[in-house]
């Protein structure tokens, strides 16, 4: 008996399981015309992948992975289903909300008021391109700065020349527009 | 006989002796128990275990898109969007499927997404010039990645120079089922599970398809 067309076609592509592709293959020993279709969409098929890749890694791997977790951790964390929700306030929680609001305003200001000193930020993700290179990130509110420490770089020879494009113009060195003192560039020592 | 024209009578007409593929797969595929395990850690919140599943499928996920795209910087943006959608979704995937198909589902609609986006947008231009080379300080230690320029092109195989003129030749609709079955290797049932419609329509599709680029592909060698 004739396979149907769409067993045929799942045979042509080697989609059958053992069974149904033994019956089609008993079948098509007598049909030159389709073991030779079969035979030319395996060609094509591997024509196809050895020339088109199927995995291919991103550009900056290390880049793509601390991204993507940089942008999960700053969005909310992903949604509940809808029956696992949680169950809405009962009255005796809503009876401290006002008291947990005001703890946690409170809380809040003398958390705002004690964070004066330099100190690394956490939330940050930093991506060094250099294989062996760490960096911190450092922000200082009083001194309106921030500062960034590279550690494992390789030294600076000695002959190399700071490019135009990363010094600054000797007349307004140190001096804004308006007279005021601006803030001066770090100087890279060895 | 030159090379491409060894290659294209290989698959235009010849039945030749090759071995099989694998059975509806494209080789090293990760779906399996620690898939499955770790897909589960994630859909409890961690982290840690999103970033290992991340690491076994942004390959396929990547090449997927980028063999759509033909533009490593948008494969690159819409990957990170793929995972940050599977991210928000992943309450809602239930292991009756694989989790590859699903996320090709995911891939499937931001692929979509962006064509239409680029068709509404096709009135911009891109602005070349801060691309060329002179403009950049010989200095600068880091220049932009721009892709593949026409020479790297050129020295590309040349049978993969032909396909990928020819993909980019056909509908998104014709290449995206191309490559979802003859690149990445998935079942005709994994294929109408990510577009949403019939085992019928995607072998009708997939039909026109590969008729559609086999026939580009012999117009470049009868042109030759």
């Amino acid at each position: 008996m004739n396979p149907d067309k769409q067993s045929l076609l799942l045979w042509l592509d080697d989609e059958l399981d053992a069974a149904d592709q033994a019956s089609i293959d008993a079948w098509a020993s007598g049909q030159p015309e389709w073991l030779a279709k079969r035979d030319s969409a395996r060609a094509w098929k591997q024509s196809l992948r050895a020339s088109v890749p199927a995995a291919t890694e991103p550009p900056y791997p290390d880049f793509f992975q601390a991204k993507l977790e940089r942008a999960l951790r700053e969005q909310s964390p992903a949604p509940l289903p809808l029956d696992e929700s949680p169950p809405s306030a009962t009255w005796w929680k809503k009876a401290w909300m006002p008291a947990t609001v005001a703890a946690a305003l409170v809380a809040g200001f003398f958390a705002s008021e004690m964070r004066q000193e330099t100190k690394p930020v956490q939330s940050l993700v930093i991506y060094t391109p250099e294989e062996g290179v760490k960096a911190e990130f450092f922000e200082s509110s009083p001194a309106e700065g921030t500062v960034i420490v590279l550690n494992g770089v390789a030294a600076i020879p000695d002959d190399f020349e700071v490019p135009d494009t990363a010094s600054l113009d000797p007349s307004s060195h140190g001096v804004a527009g308006d007279g005021s003192t601006a803030p001066t560039a770090s100087v890279l020592t060895p | 006989m030159n090379k491409f024209l060894h290659r294209a009578s290989y698959i235009l007409l010849g039945p030749q002796i090759v071995d099989p593929p694998a059975h509806g797969s494209a080789g090293d595929e990760p779906e399996g128990p620690e898939d499955f395990v770790l897909v589960s850690r994630a859909q409890a919140g961690d982290m840690r275990a999103y970033d290992s599943v991340v690491l076994r499928h942004r390959n396929r996920i990547f090449a997927m898109i980028r063999n759509m795209t033909h533009n490593d910087a948008d494969a690159w943006d819409l990957s990170q969007e793929v995972f940050i959608k599977a991210w928000n979704a992943l309450a809602n995937f239930e292991a009756k499927a694989k989790f590859s198909t699903w996320l090709y589902r995911i891939a499937h609609n931001v692929v979509y997404d962006w064509n239409r986006r680029r068709k509404h947008d096709a009135a911009g231009e891109l602005n070349d010039e801060i691309l060329e080379n002179d403009r950049i300080d010989p200095s600068a230690i880091a220049i932009p990645h721009v892709g593949e320029s026409p020479d790297d092109h050129m020295a590309l195989g040349e049978l993969r120079k032909k396909i990928d003129m020819a993909l980019a030749k056909i509908s998104p609709e014709h290449r995206e089922i191309v490559i979802l079955k003859d690149v990445q290797g998935l079942s005709y049932k994994e294929i109408a599970d990510i577009l949403g419609c019939t085992m019928g329509t995607v072998m009708s599709r997939l039909f026109y398809a590969r008729q559609r680029l086999q026939t580009l592909l012999k117009d470049e060698y009868e042109s030759r």
